[in-house]
């Protein structure tokens, strides 16, 4: 949001345009805690709009494929400064923040869930650089989950 | 030239009394109000000298008609051409005389002259001497009504009793165990008391009641408790005690181990009769303070009443009356005794005979909560009429200015100046009336930063016009911190002025918003720019109103806040905004200084309006220029480009000082969003080359209102 003083610009309006990554491949094996951004990284880098609000998506599938009793599984979507993916310090965090943006699955084994969780992060710096990414991990007695069908979404905000 | 009448009028014997021009013996009167120079709080001020052979207006002459009716804190206002310069009490009263004086006597005239010399000083300067803090409203409000007792508890920690506010009843006393002004009351309260440990049984810390005759059949009580660090592993969780004068005894108790408030009835035997209990959920006493009240019928089987309201929160609490089915209560207080729980604290204790005044009442409530989120311009004028000032001068809507935090505990002046600064208000005084006077940003937005007065150079001004470009009212680093709380910054790294080129200059500015999360990081942007002003100051504007009377009225008329445009000095017109006036005025002669400060900000917009237009973010340009080329290629940010509409041609805009008047503009293209536009050079009259780089952007870019 502009501040008393701020010169008006015509863009101040004007939001950037939303960027999505999405990833088919299939991470079998998932088998730590996390937070890990797999391989490929599934990561976007986008300029803060005027408002310093976007919207941080994710989407994905976990499917249980090992493990005794209750396995949980996580995959989330982390926000941070800069323009390289991964790097920069954390602005939101939807793998450990509550609440946060990220798909659970709390369930036994051959469980499964497709979802997609968003949160708005707010107070970037309107023009700056960041980055979004996936992360996921697993939690559970010799637990393993498969990750696939990862994305991410940023959508400014006004 | 013009004759100016000057007219000083003093108020004494309940009438204003006008000293006329003949009196007035000093060649000029000089009148200033508003800010001083460097921007700080300053009292209006008048100083004249009267003639006065008979030393009349000396106060301390007793052979005066005026013995006793004049003196400190005379109210006096001075008028020229029939519009008041300033107003405002004496401050000083000299009386002088020509060392050639002598009376007139037998045989032989009067020599020489006599005078008294005045100043006069804005009520402000009297106001702004006051250290003393403020009643807290809890207290100003439980006050402002009758009570049968009232303890606020707000004791000095050397204190050897608790006091009564309300005549008659006995102050309460003070046992070994606890220590007083040492807990967290109300928002603005002093500290109240606190039980270092577990206070026992026997002589507790309260205090017997004088009866009202005839007692009461209803009776209502009021506490404040904050039970946040309260020990409760000792067991006990009793706030209140009220012996009554049947032998009852009702008992209020609040605990997180409970999760609830309740109010017992016990029998002269000790067997308690009933409870009442109603869990408190959000409203936790553990963590803020809670203001319960509770009303009594005295009889069988009756209704208490019960509510409480939470700090920060709208509203009381209301659960149903409540019947006591199987216990009543017999009897109106005759003795209390205050909190018994190690590291609780609590005050306030009110009694009240009868049902009215309701102690369910909202005025207490907003006093309990020191009235967050009540506007600047309604705790401005709140504050001056309970301090007895019912005159405030006020210009804009008051429900209209920033909303506020708590008011904590200070003085007056510091409570007068954070609502001002908070609202970035303009806080004077009336010029034609001894009175405070607020100007609403709001109200300065919509009146004044639309329309400034455009004065022309030198056709206008007089010297001494001057410019001085330094580091003074500059910061490229801006604190803004809550009053007792949080904090926020904003700083400029980038640019000529950011710190990375020139380092840090760090200014502080103090609020109390309502919302300091949300608040407090914009008003630090806000005041980074109103900080960050590039370029030269011009710490005065002067008019002569012999050199140009046509002048002369609106001069008379400009009020601390305005806006002045300056055109025709320098090829960029200047945006000031006056902080305070000065005028010197003789029978033939008069001059009107005005204090000034950069304001580019003032230049607001307007959505809509034809005069606005937005600014392009990020534009250079992206082929050098020779001092004559007419057509120039721009490259703009993404997102951002310059309108093409034949309709809105021609507009003009700045690269580094020279103002170019746009007629023709391409659509951009590429992926640097280039845009060539066809000029006309130096309408500013400015001439110069260009390199590749040179930032453009509107010549007169509008800046957001706050």
């Amino acid at each position: 949001m502009p501040a008393g003083g701020d010169i008006i610009y015509a863009s101040d309006g004007t939001l950037p345009a939303a960027v999505q990554v999405a990833d088919g491949t299939n991470l079998t094996g998932i088998n730590v805690a996390g937070p890990i951004a797999g391989s490929p990284v599934v990561g976007v880098v986008f300029t803060a709009p005027p408002s310093g609000r976007v919207r941080a998506a994710v989407t994905g599938t976990l499917a249980a494929t090992a493990g005794t009793g209750q396995i949980n599984g996580l995959l989330a979507v982390q926000v941070r400064t800069g323009a390289v993916i991964g790097a920069g310090t954390l602005v939101h965090d939807g793998f450990a923040a509550d609440p946060g943006a990220r798909v659970v699955f709390i369930g036994p084994i051959n469980g499964g869930v497709c979802g997609s969780a968003a949160m708005m992060v707010s107070g970037l710096t309107p023009g700056a650089q960041y980055n979004a990414q996936t992360v996921h991990g697993v939690l559970g007695t010799s637990a393993a989950m498969t990750v696939y069908n990862r994305a991410v979404t940023v959508d400014p905000l006004p | 030239m013009t004759k100016h009448t000057i007219t000083l009028s003093l108020w004494w014997a309940g009438a204003w009394h006008v000293i006329d021009q003949a009196t007035i013996m000093s060649d000029t009167v000089s009148a200033t109000r508003g800010y001083a120079p460097d921007g700080n709080p300053r009292p209006a001020s008048i100083t004249c000298r009267i003639h006065d052979d008979a030393w009349r207006f000396d106060p301390d002459n007793e052979a005066s008609d005026l013995f006793g009716l004049i003196g400190p804190r005379t109210p006096a206002v001075l008028v020229v051409d029939g519009t008041a310069d300033a107003a405002g009490e004496v401050s000083a009263w000299s009386p002088g005389q020509s060392i050639d004086y002598r009376p007139a006597a037998a045989g032989t005239g009067q020599r020489g002259w006599r005078w008294v010399d005045l100043v006069v000083s804005g009520v402000t300067r009297r106001i702004g001497s006051w250290p003393l803090r403020l009643e807290a409203p809890m207290r100003r409000a439980n006050l402002a009504t009758p009570s049968w007792a009232y303890y606020p508890c707000e004791d000095e920690p050397g204190a050897s009793v608790i006091a009564d506010l309300v005549p008659g009843n006995k102050p309460a006393s003070v046992v070994t165990g606890l220590k007083l002004a040492t807990h967290a009351g109300p928002l603005g309260s002093e500290l109240l008391p606190e039980a270092q440990t577990v206070i026992p049984d026997g002589p507790k810390w309260g205090a017997p009641l004088v009866t009202p005759q005839p007692g009461p059949t209803v009776w209502q009580v009021s506490v404040a408790i904050n039970g946040v660090g309260a020990d409760f592993s000792a067991g006990g969780h009793r706030w209140w005690r009220i012996f009554t004068s049947a032998g009852y005894t009702v008992t209020f108790y609040a605990s997180d181990a409970s999760g609830g408030y309740g109010v017992g009835i016990e029998e002269p035997e000790g067997v308690t009769e009933e409870m009442f209990f109603s869990s408190y959920g959000t409203d936790n006493p553990m963590t803020t303070s809670v203001l319960f009240v509770a009303r009594f019928t005295i009889g069988a089987r009756t209704v208490g009443r019960f509510r409480w309201a939470t700090q920060g929160a709208p509203g009381w609490t209301t659960p149903a009356d409540y019947t006591w089915t199987a216990g009543w209560l017999i009897g109106y207080p005759v003795r209390w005794e205050g909190v018994t729980i190690p590291k609780g604290g609590a005050g306030h204790y009110r009694f009240v005979a009868g049902p009215t005044p309701d102690l369910v009442d909202d005025t207490l409530r907003l006093a309990f909560d020191a009235y967050g989120g009540e506007p600047a311009g309604v705790r401005f004028t709140r504050l001056l009429n309970q301090a007895g000032f019912t005159d405030v001068g006020f210009q804009g809507d008051p429900a209209l200015t920033q909303l506020m935090g708590p008011q904590l505990a200070d003085s007056l002046p510091e409570l007068l100046r954070e609502c001002a600064v908070t609202d970035d208000a303009v806080s004077t005084e009336l010029r034609g009336q001894v009175a405070p006077f607020y100007r609403t940003r709001k109200y300065l937005y919509e009146n004044e930063y639309l329309s400034p007065w455009v004065l022309q150079y030198p056709r206008d001004i007089s010297p001494p016009f001057d410019k001085i470009t330094d580091d003074i009212e500059f910061s490229n680093v801006v604190r803004v911190k809550q009053r007792g709380g949080s904090e926020a910054f904003a700083q400029q790294t980038t640019g000529p002025y950011g710190t990375a080129e020139v380092g840090e200059e760090q200014a502080d500015v103090e609020v109390n918003v309502s919302q300091p999360a949300t608040d407090l990081p914009t008003l630090a942007r806000y005041w980074l720019n109103r900080r960050m002003v590039p370029g030269a100051r011009y710490p005065q504007v002067t008019i002569d109103c012999e050199r140009n009377p046509e002048l002369a009225a609106r001069a008379a008329q400009t009020e601390v806040g305005a806006l002045l445009q300056i055109v025709g000095f320098r090829p960029t017109p200047v945006l000031l905004r006056v902080i305070g006036v000065t005028a010197v005025t003789g029978t033939h002669r008069r001059k009107v200084t005005f204090a000034t400060q950069p304001f580019p900000m003032g230049r607001i917009g307007r959505y809509d309006g034809a005069a606005y237009r937005y600014d392009v973010r990020g534009c250079t340009l992206a082929v050098a220029c020779t001092a004559t080329a007419t057509a120039l290629q721009l490259d703009t940010a993404p997102l951002e480009s310059w309108t093409t509409k034949p309709a809105s041609f021609p507009y003009v805009i700045a690269c580094e000082g020279e103002w170019l008047r746009v007629t023709g503009m391409t659509a951009p293209s590429g992926a640097t969003n280039r845009q060539v536009a066809t000029v006309v050079r130096s309408v500013n009259g400015v001439t110069k080359t260009h390199g590749v780089g040179a930032a453009v952007s509107l010549a007169e870019p509008t800046y957001y209102a706050r």
